[in-house]
This record gives structure tokens, C-alpha cells and sequence, in this order.
């Protein structure tokens, strides 16, 4: 057996051993999911992909049925959205009280208005709160796309000089001439396959979250053994410095890949987590695991001693799953913040697990699995130009 | 791996296939920064051979350990460990060497018999050969019948046990022992002083560091005297003695004008050294049984109160005072 492969298994060996190791990698992330499942059960329970959306047809002239029959009744079948027809009143009462995500208003004159060359507009009433501001974009979405479809059929029939079109003539040459329906589905896709059903997001958050924790407990080891005496005496006896760092490396990605494995069964089986396809899960899992361990490996070189390491890595892996997303969704908030948190690979390994859950293979997280790995090359470069230092003795 | 075991002294063939030294080092230099830690250390350990490296605290026994025993990377010089160049990334020589730390370095969450399996796979020994191994080492350290508990649950004398047994474990050719009995109660202490005396019989090179003279008197062969990083003297108990021509020590404890006393002191015939510290005067002079009288009459004719007076044989401390015009505990 190989020096490293060896120091590996003693590490891991003493780690069983250490119930505080399991209690932290594996017990309490999967209580926190199971806690956060069973007290969010209104939003946990409801596939974030089905959104439900108050409809207040104030028209009922032919653009607007053919949007809300069509389009938004093409997008309903498709299970994506769910039509409530209502009233203004009704409308904003279904948001408010937080049974729809937002709900659509078509005002009085709309087709008239879609028929000839004045202006109009669509009115969407959402809902602030972040778990379903997404329905408010979903709507705000399908809108867009279909007012940028009425505006280039009029300006494809303005251009064939046939001014006076009625407005079942605009949506037929519409259909015909843009194929509008493929393009907004083609949009609502993209929308769609960025969100985890709110049970997976849970359960992958704090897996991902805790998973900074777990391995840290790899190259903090070195600074153990160096205390103890124990790395003396395995330079002492021909073991080389590169193999003790291998091994560090062994027993990190050992732990988080074990750790992760046993949290995404249990919470697949328990909970009803939805990961996705193996192949791509692994690939993020192995991603991520390989970026924390380089953040620990770097925090370890810096720290002079055990605690230092833990309360330093302890406050990095908080903000960065934080603001990475992995306790609330931050990316669905939107904005400078929601962009930036895409920098962490937590918040990379959540929008690879979307892509995923939502029958994407390992090819759609080719871009979250650079994105981490980057993040690992640069903190596991600064680790190894320093890890000299961490193996003095 | 060297066939020599504990319990038996190597046959004469081996003896004379190993007469070559089992440690020999050579202008060992190291300096952090501005200190010189380590300069120019040169010794050899035959097999079989007690060599004490004794010196204060700081004179650069540890550092001159670790660059033995390869952790430490010299600024100068070579070690050769059973004939094979020793750098940091030696193999050979390493497996060769058996390493006891000055702290206790075992690991506390695993059993004495994990941690000997652990270290023999290290080691590359494996089979029926390391289980023997490991049952021989514990039963040589005492430790057979706690074998299977883990090592936190043992007394402090029983790891340091242990810990010495680790470097024992695959049968090394030289050992070095850095401060064993640091901080180890008396009844552990001879235990371990008295395995190392056997070690040293079944022919194993044993090269100690320590800064209490009574255990380099006690069994080292040969003692080197080490002093801000250099090797001030060199040679067995005997030899170092003569350094100091047959002298005695004489320790006043005393009160009042010190300085006055030191100084009228010096005057006296025979007086060759006068050191002043805070609660007396310590002297190496020629025949205490002789002098001691006028010692004392002079030391109270120059204002101080005398509490104690002892007079002693000259040993290692005698030397070191000698050579430095230090105490060895300072």
C-alpha cells in the first residue's frame, strides 16, 4: 500500500473514531435539511416549476384570449404555470396571500390597442418575498416575449405596407411568420431549469454548506501532527513530505465525497430530494470537495494553530455558503448580489444541481464545474506555495 | 532490516561487519537568522556505543538532533547513518534510524498496538514478521497486557513507554533518544534509563541528548559537551574528569557581600575558578578537603553569613563550569 494511501487510511480510521467528525459531517446537516423540510412544508411541498399565476383578463378581445388560451394556456399544459382567473381584486388577494406568485393583468383596450399602432401594456402584480419572486419574473417573462412578439409582427406588417391587419391576422402571420410560441417556450425553459425544487435546495445547501466543514479536518491534521510530534516522526521515518501532503489530499476528498454520497442518499430517500443525474452530480460533488479541501489546505498554511484554522475556516465556508446561496437562495433575488454570489462554488454547485435535477447531463455543468475548479486552483496554488511552511518541523 | 534484536547481542561476524561508526556527522552547521544554532558539530556513535550529547537548554542540542535525524535540512556539513548519506529526503539511512522524540509523538486516539502496526507498515514490515515484532516491542516496553486500550486511557509514564517503543519498533541501527525522561516521574525514569543501558548492550548505536548529568554519567559511553551550537569537549567520563585535573567543586550558600567574598576568594591558592550567583559562590579548586577551612574562614572575614557548604567530587557539571564559566542548568 502506498505511504500516502496509508497515512490516508489512519486519518480516516482516527476520524470514525472521532464522533464529533461524524456528528458534524453527516448529522447535522441532514437534521437542519430534515428541519427546514418539515417547517417549510408549504413551499417545500410545491415544485417551484408549477407556477401559479392570477390571470385578470379585463379585454377579452382577441390578442388577449389568444395570449392567455395560447400562451399561457400552452406554458399551463405544459405543467409550468397554473392559471387563476380572477378579478383585479382577487388578483392581488391571491399574492398577497401568497397562493400565487403573481398575477397578470390584461388591461381594457388591449387588443385594440395590440390591433393598431397605441401603445399598451400588460400589468403584472408580484410578490416581494424572495422565495417567490421567481413566479414574478416567470410571468414578467412570458409578457416580454410576447409583447416583443406583437412589436416585430407589426414591424414584419408594417414592412408588407398592410396597414389596416386585424389583430387575428397579426397573430396568425405572427405564428407563421416568427414561430412566437417556440421562442417563449424557449425562454421559459432557460428560467425553469435554473431552480432545485425547494426540498433538493435545501438538502444540497447545507450538504454543500457543511462540506467546507468536513474536510477541513484533512490538512488541519498536519498542523496537529506538528504539535504533537507525530509529523517529526513520520519525516523521521523516510515518509517524504510530498506523501504526507497526498495524503492530506486523500483524506480530504475521502471524507467529503463520503460524506456528501451519504447525505444525497439520505436525503433522496428521507426527504425526497430530487439531485439528478449521477454522472453530473458526482462530477459537481467531486468539484466542490476538491475546492474546499484547497481552502482548508490554504487556511491550514496561514494558521499557527489548530483553532485558529477551525474559527478562520469556520467564518470563510459561513460567508461563502452565505452568499453562495446554499442556506436561502440568494441567486433568485437577482441583481449585483446574486451575480457576485456566483463567484463561490456553492452557489455554482446549486445551478449545476438545477440544470441537473432538470434532466441536464454532465455537458450543461461543464461551466459551474470550471467556475469551482477555478476557485480551487487558485486557493490550492497559494496553499502549495506555501505548504512548506505547514511541514516545518 | 538489520537482524540485531534487543534481547540478544550480535554474533561476531556481525560485530565486525558493523564496527564501521552506525552515526557519523561532520561540520553540521545551521543558522536561523542571526543565530548560529549548530556550528561545525562533528561525532561519530559505534554500534553498541551510549554517546550523550549533554548541554543547557538552548545550546543547540535539538536542532542538532533534527538535522540528524533528517527533519531539518543542514546549512552545511553530512551525517551518514550505517554508512548511507542522510538528507531530508533519505530513504536507506532514514530506515536505519529509530527517532525518540522529546514529546510524547503517538497518536492518543488509537490503541498501542495500532499505532505499532501503523508505524510498521511504514516501515514496509509486514506479515507474521510485524505482528511478532509488534507483540516483541510491547512486551519489551510493558505494554503487552494494555495493548488493545486506547492510548489517552494511559498514564503518562505508560505513553512515554510507548513512545520510546515506536523507535525501537524496526530494529534500527542507530537510536536517538532527544530528552527522553523530560518531565517523566522518577519510577518511569529509571525504566526507560534502564532499556536504554540494554539497547546499548544488544548493540545498537544509541546517541542521547539530556541536560541532566547524572543520566549521561549513568550510562553513556562517551559524552560530548555541546555549548552555543559548538562541541566543547569530547570523550568518556574519565577523560572529561581529567579535563578539570582531579578538581573539586566547593558551593558556598550565602548571604551578604558576595562580590567582596568572590574577589578575596580568588586570592586563595588552589581557588582556580569563582563563579557569583544570587544565593553564593561556586568554586573548582584543587583539593577541597584541604582548602575548605580557609575558604570559609576567608569568605566570612569578607562580610558574608554563611548558610551551607558542600563540597563535591568533580563531575560533568565540574566540566561544563570549567569550560564555560557557566552552570550546566542555567
Amino acid at each position: 500500500m502506498p505511504v500516502a494511501v496509508l497515512i490516508a487510511a489512519k486519518d480516516l480510521h482516527q476520524r470514525m473514531r472521532d464522533r464529533t467528525a461524524i456528528v458534524a459531517a453527516l448529522v447535522i446537516p441532514f437534521v437542519m435539511a430534515t428541519i427546514l423540510g418539515v417547517t417549510l412544508p408549504n413551499i417545500s411541498n410545491r415544485s417551484t416549476a408549477k407556477y401559479q399565476i392570477g390571470v385578470v383578463n379585463d379585454d377579452h378581445g382577441p390578442a388577449a384570449l389568444f395570449f392567455v388560451q395560447e400562451v399561457l394556456g400552452s406554458l399551463q399544459r405544459q405543467n409550468l404555470l397554473q392559471l387563476h382567473p380572477t378579478s383585479m381584486a382577487g388578483g392581488r388577494a391571491l399574492v398577497r396571500s401568497g397562493r400565487a406568485n403573481a398575477t397578470l393583468v390584461l388591461p381594457r383596450g388591449f387588443s385594440l390597442a395590440a390591433n393598431g399602432e397605441s401603445p399598451t401594456h400588460i400589468e403584472i402584480i408580484g410578490n416581494g418575498q424572495i422565495f417567490k419572486q421567481v413566479g414574478t419574473y416567470v410571468v414578467r417573462s412570458v409578457a416580454q416575449s410576447f409583447a416583443n412578439q406583437l412589436n416585430s409582427v407589426r414591424l414584419a406588417i408594417a414592412s408588407t405596407r398592410k396597414p389596416h391587419a386585424s389583430s387575428n391576422e397579426i397573430i396568425r402571420l405572427g405564428e407563421h411568420a416568427s414561430e412566437a410560441p417556440k421562442q417563449l417556450k424557449l425562454h421559459e425553459v432557460g428560467l425553469r431549469s435554473k431552480e432545485l425544487n425547494l426540498k433538493t435546495h435545501e438538502a444540497a445547501g447545507l450538504t454543500i454548506f457543511f462540506l467546507f466543514f468536513t474536510v477541513q479536518f484533512g490538512f488541519l491534521s498536519i498542523i496537529e501532527e506538528r504539535n504533537h510530534g507525530t509529523l517529526a516522526r513520520l519525516l523521521a521515518a523516510s515518509v517524504s513530505r510530498r506523501s504526507i501532503v497526498f495524503a492530506k489530499l486523500l483524506t480530504c476528498i475521502a471524507l467529503g465525497v463520503l460524506s456528501t454520497a451519504v447525505l444525497a442518499a439520505a436525503t433522496t430517500l428521507i426527504l425526497g430530494a430530487d439531485w439528478g443525474g449521477f454522472p453530473g452530480v458526482a462530477l459537481l460533488v467531486l468539484a466542490c470537495v476538491i475546492a474546499a479541501t484547497a481552502l482548508s489546505a490554504c487556511i491550514a498554511t496561514f494558521a499557527q494553530t489548530v483553532q485558529q484554522a477551525i474559527e478562520w475556516q469556520a467564518i470563510i465556508a459561513g460567508l461563502l455558503g452565505a452568499f453562495g446561496g446554499a442556506v436561502f437562495p440568494i441567486a433568485q433575488s437577482g441583481g449585483t448580489l446574486a451575480s457576485l454570489s456566483l463567484l463561490t462554488p456553492q452557489a455554482q454547485f446549486l445551478r449545476g444541481l438545477g440544470l441537473l435535477s432538470h434532466g441536464g447531463g454532465p455537458a450543461t455543468v461543464l461551466s459551474m464545474l470550471a467556475t469551482i475548479l477555478a476557485f480551487a486552483a487558485i486557493l490550492g496554488g497559494v496553499a502549495m506555495l506555501r505548504m512548506r511552511r505547514l511541514l516545518e518541523v | 532490516m538489520p537482524a540485531t534484536t534487543l534481547d540478544q547481542p550480535p554474533s561476531d561476524a556481525e560485530s565486525v561487519a558493523s564496527s564501521a561508526p552506525v552515526l557519523r556527522c561532520a561540520g553540521l552547521r545551521k543558522r536561523f537568522g542571526e543565530l548560529l544554532a549548530v556550528d561545525g558539530l562533528s561525532l561519530e556513535v559505534a554500534p553498541g556505543e551510549s554517546y550523550g550529547l549533554l548541554g543547557p537548554n538552548g545550546a543547540g542540542k535539538t536542532t542538532s538532533i533534527s538535522m540528524i535525524c533528517g527533519l531539518l535540512a543542514s546549512d552545511d556539513g553530512i551525517v551518514e547513518v550505517a554508512g548511507n548519506r542522510l538528507t531530508t529526503a533519505s530513504v536507506a539511512a532514514k530506515s536505519q534510524l529509530g527517532y525518540v522524540p522529546q514529546e510524547i509523538a503517538i497518536y492518543l486516539d488509537m490503541t498501542a498496538r495500532e499505532n505499532l502496526r501503523f508505524f510498521a507498515r511504514l516501515y514496509n514490515m509486514r506479515g507474521r514478521a510485524a505482528s511478532a515484532r509488534i507483540d516483541a516491542v510491547l512486551e519489551l516496553i510493558g505494554l503487552a497486557e494494555r495493548a488493545d486500550d486506547l492510548v489517552k486511557e494511559y498514564s503518562g509514564g505508560m505513553q512515554r513507554r510507548l513512545n520510546m517503543g515506536l523507535g525501537l519498533l524496526h530494529e534500527p541501527r542507530l537510536l536517538v533518544l532527544d530528552e527522553p525522561t523530560v518531565g517523566v516521574d522518577p519510577q518511569s525514569r529509571n525504566a526507560i534509563l534502564a532499556s536504554i543501558e540494554q539497547l546499548g548492550q544488544s548493540g545498537i548505536g544509541v546517541l542521547y541528548t539530556t541536560h541532566y548529568m547524572e543520566e549521561a554519567e549513568r550510562f553513556c559511553d562517551r559524552i560530548g559537551i555541546i555549548d552555543h551550537g559548538k562541541l566543547i569537549a569530547e570523550g568518556t567520563h574519565r577523560e572529561l574528569i581529567a579535563l578539570v585535573g582531579g578538581q573539586d567543586r566547593v558551593l558556598l550558600s550565602a548571604s551578604g557581600d558576595l562580590t567582596r567574598a568572590a574577589e578575596a576568594l580568588r586570592e586563595v591558592s588552589g581557588v582556580r575558578q569563582v563563579l557569583q550567583s544570587d544565593d553564593g559562590l561556586d568554586l573548582i579548586v584543587d583539593e577541597a578537603g584541604r582548602l575548605l577551612p580557609t575558604l570559609l574562614e576567608r569568605a566570612v572575614a569578607a562580610g558574608t553569613s554563611l548558610t551551607a557548604v558542600e563540597a563535591r567530587k568533580s563531575n560533568l557539571e565540574t566540566v561544563f563550569l570549567h569550560l564555560t564559566g557557566r552552570a550546566l542548568r542555567d
